[in-house]
């Protein structure tokens, strides 16, 4: 049975730097304890492990944003993102995207319209 | 077995009679006592949870990995580790002895003594666990 306010939060605005930080950090540490009932819940045949580094490899690719707006709209999504997850609302295939090999879309024979409508790419 | 019986009962009767007699025998009937070992609160001793707190930081790629971790040692500082990895090394330390830091003391820890503090207090033993989804 899944709570639909479990791990709910409501959204706030953070006016300074620090705090925005420590809520990014509590982010941060939720999503790496959760990590190992992401494998389990999703049945992903991949190691916690790589689950969390492929947290860690998205929290590091906003590191050097600065603007305080932009944070808190990330923080916010990451943390619908989280309650998504850890509820099981999403599907397998919807976290295996995270883990997509980014390569993929770059190779020229298969950036043919219908192979990129398959793959469901933009 | 039965060829380590045989061979037992072997050297049972080889046994010279002065040795025999030498066996040392309780002079009153001591009853066993059984200890409950949940109801004696933590066993965790603090030499305990240093050594698997250690154990675990040696397990991260650490800038000073050479030098000795102990109580007093900082995780910023002297293990080199930014804001991110520190958080990883906590939920390494929540897995290993299955506590869970708060928000407020996650943030507030600095060194390897104050986490070693963390858990001791808040360790529960395995009797009295809760389900661990509820958890």
């Amino acid at each position: 049975m899944t709570l639909p306010t479990a791990f709910a939060e409501t959204t706030r605005f953070s006016t300074s730097h620090a705090e925005m930080r420590i809520r990014m950090l509590n982010l941060y540490r939720r999503y790496i304890r959760h990590s190992r009932e992401f494998v389990n819940n999703y049945d992903l045949d991949i190691p916690t492990s790589e689950v969390k580094t492929k947290i860690r490899q998205e929290f590091e690719k906003h590191r050097h944003v600065n603007d305080l707006a932009v944070q808190n709209v990330m923080y916010m999504k990451g943390q619908m993102e989280f309650q998504e997850l850890v509820n099981f609302w999403k599907q397998k295939c919807h976290v295996m995207k995270y883990f997509e090999n980014f390569d993929y879309y770059d190779k020229a024979a298969k950036n043919s319209f219908v192979q990129r409508f398959l793959k469901g790419a933009d | 077995m039965l060829k380590q019986f045989s061979i037992a009962a072997k050297n049972a009767t080889r046994l010279p009679y002065m040795m025999a007699a030498r066996v040392v025998r309780p002079s009153a009937f001591t009853p066993m006592r059984f200890t409950r070992f949940v109801s004696t609160g933590s066993p965790l001793t603090k030499e305990d949870v240093l050594a698997r707190t250690v154990s675990v930081l040696k397990s991260f790629d650490l800038k000073n990995s050479g030098d000795k971790i102990g109580l007093n040692t900082q995780f910023t500082k002297d293990l080199g580790m930014d804001s991110l990895d520190y958080n990883d090394a906590l939920v390494a330390l929540e897995e290993e002895f299955d506590v869970v830091f708060d928000d407020k003391s996650a943030n507030e820890i600095k060194t390897v003594g104050e986490t070693v503090n963390y858990v001791l207090k808040n360790y529960l033993p395995e009797q009295q666990d809760l389900d661990r989804e509820v958890r």
